[in-house]
């Protein structure tokens, strides 16, 4: 029984940081209602950020995570600003498919480009830090674990606070809702959309230097987080930054929970049907915000 | 003749003598990326009657390229039935395959609908790649090497390869430009443009969009047993391997997708300048990704429409992308 | 003089959850009629449409056209009946040449791609667009897409055509030009529901005008008749006669 318990509360964990990585999936898909598949690879980014930014000046992996969410909330602020608000702005309202093939390619392209420079091999860190637990009765509880729960909660609760308690949030909210009457109002929706992509990376930052104790980085592993991350969003329903960390959890503990019970493979394909199943069954997510 | 059609039997002419080239080159290298050419023009042909004429973006069509190797190599290992008749069972599994997918997706909006397609090719690689008993687990299969034996669909020379594959783009292009001139091309270009529209004036969308996804899954299931018999091996990575899905869809796309001739230029582009950047990266391993994920990006920023509307502009032709060329 | 009743709306009504768009609307329009449906934003005059058309279903109530019910059906077999609707914003098959829009809606009756083509140029003269036939239809003006929009539908050979504002946004000049094309419609033997909220047009097209407000009929009559109904007036806060 206690391995159970032990899997849901570890799946808990986990699946906190995978809500903080489809947190900020959930933002852009929200605002902007653009689809971002190089997503998985900017947590690929952001983890290999937190790595050499550990490596090289001896940081805890904690310490870095601002570093992290520097670094991706400036590269996000960039790339909103000089690719994507170019093509978002060129094509038909109805249908982003421009925006989603080219970051296919930037996906594609960021991907290997980690491959050529960094080469294939996982990396882990080896940080003392992470090999620490707590333990409570049966359970074991490791210190990433924890803080990465604690991390993600707070970061979650946070956004949220932002985004309902602050006239800049409000503005994001407002221009997500309709932008014709958000510009009305006064609301630029070019900053609105830069801004609101910068903060998705920059929470990504954070998700990656809580993930990476967790978890080894290669030049892929945001492939696998990445469709999660797609999971996630549309389990918790567009637009949602509650539903994302809501769904992150679910997810979390069903691989978890699932792996004790099927094969590993198995417990990837699950997910997978979980996604098709909330497609068909329930477009708008648990707690959806977006009419499909 | 008209001038148009003086036109046209020039080009027919000049792209006749370029296709019979390779085969006099006496090169087995050149034949293979020509080989590789034609097959990924072949799957991007396929690929356009769904994504690019109906306009669903599906980035799981490695689901049919793989249903279509798997199963002509299983029929033909297993029961001696020769791959050139596998080929059509393998066509009506991905047909199954493709009709299942559709009516639990097609209705989704774009971009989920690309997700949805996605996630269904995972879970049935996951499902292959399981079952270790019928068919090889991961560790996949082999086709039994027969060396020369072109009615079971090998050879040891690749020119047998390079005609048959001339022959598989031949027929993918002499399809697409039937649908695109028939009442069902100018249905699927009207749902692309706007479904609701489609609907009112009597377009059955959904039945059409289905359609397009089983003639679709069929074509790439056949070229899924081209490729089996060519390279005599398959494994979920392999044919099933999400980044074929996605490079299927780009090669379309930058070509021009929904035009006769994009899929045809996207891979002529693409494909050699892949095994360029292979060669004059000296190895550098994923350079051809990288550099597709570029050329990907180019396009989509400097003409969404692709290579064909590229051309067009070039020789100053109003850029038509109607239904007709 | 009979005349037979083409479409009719019988104690229709829709509710979405908890909000009752429309209820217990019940109106005719008969063959060889202009019928014009006025009334506020938002009183649910597309939701009329796109009930009798098949985007939407009704909760309460049948619509039958031509006797036959047709209520709950898809959009595609309304079409072919011969009720075929246009959009308020106009969906134009963007990326497709003119007539390539209205071979669409030609295809329907006419299979084979010459013909389809050669009906859609008759109509797009009809509607004034052959000189623009070859021209990709995202580029056109807003007048040149709502002929677009008239085009498209009538392709199909309608017997009903169901007009949702087909003349906002037109400037005085294009707003009679839509009047004159809607009047030789209805001479060539289509009968016609317009929505509209320009008065002035509406009035002098329509044999009959029903009103709606808040989801419910308030008046049925002839034009001079609606005009002078203390309701009517009231529903307009304060009379509105010219657009």
């Amino acid at each position: 029984m206690s391995i159970y318990l032990q899997a849901l509360l570890g799946g808990i964990a986990t699946g906190a940081v995978y809500g903080l990585i489809a947190l900020g999936l959930s933002l852009q898909f929200g605002v902007m209602k653009i689809i971002n598949f190089a997503h998985g690879s900017f947590l690929m980014v952001a983890m290999y950020v937190t790595y050499y930014t550990c490596t090289n000046f001896g940081l805890h992996p904690l310490a870095a995570a601002p570093i992290a969410a520097v670094v991706l909330f400036f590269v996000g602020w960039a790339c909103q600003r000089f690719f994507i608000d170019g093509i978002y702005r060129k094509e038909s309202a109805r249908e982003p498919i421009g925006v989603l093939i080219f970051t296919t390619g930037l996906w594609i392209f960021l991907d290997y480009f980690a491959l050529a420079l960094l080469g294939p091999d996982s990396r882990m860190i080896d940080s003392p830090w992470s090999n620490e637990v707590v333990i409570m009765g049966d359970l074991i509880f490791t210190y990433p674990q924890i803080a990465g729960f604690v991390i993600a909660a707070l970061v979650t609760i946070g956004l949220v606070a932002f985004m309902r308690y602050t006239a800049l949030g409000r503005a994001i909210r407002a221009t997500g809702q309709d932008r014709e009457a958000a510009s009305v109002l006064g609301i630029d929706s070019k900053r609105v959309y830069q801004l609101s992509f910068a903060i998705g990376l920059g929470v990504l930052g954070i998700a990656g230097a809580l993930l990476l104790p967790m978890y080894p980085v290669n030049p892929f592993v945001g492939d696998i987080f990445g469709m999660r991350a797609f999971v996630i969003v549309v389990l918790g329903g567009i637009g949602s930054i509650a539903g994302a960390f809501w769904g992150g959890i679910i997810v979390g503990i069903l691989e978890s929970v699932g792996s004790q019970v099927i094969p590993v493979t198995y417990a990837e394909a699950l997910i997978f049907l979980l996604f098709l199943g909330v497609m068909y069954f329930r477009p708008s997510g648990l707690f959806g915000v977006e009419k499909e | 003749m008209t001038a148009q059609g003086t036109k046209h039997s020039l080009w027919g002419v000049l792209i006749l003598v370029l296709a019979i080239v390779p085969l006099f080159t006496g090169s087995q290298y050149v034949l293979s990326i020509a080989v590789m050419t034609l097959l990924y023009a072949y799957l991007a042909l396929s690929w356009n009657v769904l994504g690019g004429i109906a306009g669903q973006l599906s980035l799981g069509h490695s689901a049919y390229f793989g249903i279509g190797a798997y199963a002509s190599t299983w029929f033909f290992v297993h029961m001696g039935i020769s791959p050139w008749i596998g080929m059509w069972i393998g066509a009506a599994l991905a047909i199954v395959a493709a009709v299942i997918v559709g009516l639990s997706s097609l209705h989704l909006r774009g971009a989920y609908f690309a997700l949805a397609t996605i996630a269904s090719a995972m879970v049935i690689k996951t499902m292959v790649e399981n079952a270790d008993d019928l068919l090889g687990g991961p560790r996949g299969m082999e086709v039994t090497l027969l060396r020369d034996a072109p009615w079971q669909f090998q050879s040891t020379g690749k020119e047998f390869y390079y005609v048959i594959a001339l022959v598989f783009v031949a027929l993918a292009l002499l399809i697409n430009w039937r649908i695109l001139r028939s009442r069902y091309g100018y249905y699927l270009a009207a749902v692309r443009n706007d479904q609701d529209a489609a609907l009112a004036l009597g377009v059955p969308t959904t039945r059409y969009k289905l359609y397009a996804a089983m003639i679709s899954a069929a074509m790439t299931a056949i070229g899924g047993t081209f490729y089996a018999q060519f390279v005599l091996f398959v494994s979920p990575d392999k044919v099933f391997g999400a980044n074929l899905g996605v490079v299927i869809a780009v090669v379309c796309i930058i070509g021009g997708r929904g035009t006769l001739w994009g899929p045809v230029l996207g891979a002529l582009l693409l494909l050699p300048s892949e095994e360029l950047a292979r060669s004059f990266s000296g190895g550098l391993l994923g350079a051809d990704m990288m550099l597709y994920g570029l050329l990907l990006m180019l396009v989509i920023w400097y003409e969404p429409r692709g290579l064909v509307a590229i051309f067009q502009r070039w020789f100053k032709r109003p850029v038509k992308q109607g239904v007709t060329k | 003089m009979t005349s037979t009743t083409l479409l009719e709306f019988d104690g229709v009504g829709k509710s979405f959850g908890g909000l009752r768009a429309i209820d217990n609307v019940s109106f005719t329009v008969n063959d060889g009629e202009i019928v014009g449906l006025i009334g506020p934003n938002g009183a649910g005059k597309t939701t009329l449409f796109s009930m009798a058309s098949g985007f939407l279903k009704p909760t309460d109530g049948q619509i039958r056209f031509q006797g036959k019910r047709v209520d709950g059906f898809d959009p595609p077999h309304i079409c072919r009946a011969g009720l075929v609707r246009t959009f308020q914003i106009v969906k134009p098959f963007g990326e497709m040449t003119v007539i390539e829009n209205a071979m669409v809606g030609a295809f329907l009756h006419h299979a084979r791609p010459q013909e389809a083509r050669e009906v859609a140029a008759r109509v797009l003269q009809q509607v004034g667009l052959g000189a623009r036939q070859e021209q990709v239809a995202k580029t056109l003006t807003l007048s040149g897409r709502k002929r677009l929009e008239v085009a498209k539908a009538l392709a199909t050979h309608p017997k009903l055509l169901l007009l949702d504002e087909v003349m906002a946004g037109l400037t005085g000049v294009e707003t009679a030009e839509m009047l004159e094309l809607i009047q030789s419609l209805r001479a060539s033997g289509v009968s016609i529901l317009v929505i509209e909220h320009n008065m002035k047009a509406v009035m002098s097209l329509s044999n009959k005008i029903v009103v709606i407000q808040y989801g419910k009929k308030i008046a049925e009559g002839t034009p001079v008749e609606v005009a002078n109904d203390p309701q009517v007036i009231s529903a307009y806060l304060g009379g509105e006669h010219a657009a």
